[in-house]
């Protein structure tokens, strides 16, 4: 099955386009979940990394939805993570 | 430096994106339907650009509210009659992830959604156009 499938942060990060930094970083900030298998090794779930593309753990209340068409609105800067 | 640029990017591409936006805002569609989405998929794809390099400059995402589409982007009945359902159905999943995205945690996953309605904007826009034109020659 798909959900049993898992990815190295390698992977996650060529199938996202983004650097193993970024992925590393991700990890660390406890924004995408993965187990660790191995000193300095991890793994990413695919049911995990579909959950951060979705929405993430921390999925919060999302209020009302809303036509307001501002996004940046909601980044946070890197001096404010 | 490269934050501010990022900011600065961000802002050009907020801006073109919401005047794209205000395009769609009243049903039904008339003639121009096709050049605004055309309008929107570029508006899209700029967005795309900016939070993907906003992510890489260590921009983080706070989770908002859901998003509502402008009403012109919303089903409706007049749709069977400008393209295809299955077209519309990519549209519809596009909007779906983008307002999906905006309550989650993940800039990347912005990113990926505006670039999804972008493609689904542009391939509706062929569409619509397809239809037209398939009708002017019936007509001629």
């Amino acid at each position: 099955m798909a959900e049993d499938e898992y990815l190295t942060p390698t992977q996650v990060a060529d199938e996202l386009q983004v650097t193993v930094v970024t992925v590393r970083r991700w990890i660390a900030n406890e924004e995408l979940r993965a187990r660790k298998a191995g000193p300095r090794r991890w793994m990413i779930r695919r049911s995990d990394l579909d959950r951060f593309l979705a929405g993430g753990d921390r999925f919060t209340d999302t209020a009302e939805a809303s036509e307001d068409p501002s996004f940046s609105r909601h980044l946070v800067a890197p001096d404010e993570r | 430096m490269s934050v501010k640029r990022a900011r600065e990017q961000l802002e050009l591409a907020e801006g073109r994106w919401q005047d794209a936006i205000k395009e769609h805002a009243q049903p039904p569609p008339d003639a121009g339907y096709s050049r605004r989405l055309r309008g929107l998929a570029d508006a899209a794809a700029q967005e795309q650009a900016a939070y993907r390099y906003a992510e890489e400059q260590g921009f983080g995402w706070r989770p908002g509210p859901a998003w509502l589409p402008p009403q012109e982007l919303r089903d409706a009945p007049w749709r069977a009659s400008l393209a295809p359902g299955e077209v519309w159905e990519c549209l519809d999943e596009a909007v779906e992830a983008l307002s999906r995205a905006r309550t989650g945690v993940s800039v990347v996953a912005i990113a990926q959604a505006f670039g999804q309605l972008s493609s689904s904007a542009w391939d509706l826009a062929d569409a619509v156009e397809q239809r037209q034109r398939t009708r002017a020659t019936r007509a001629s």
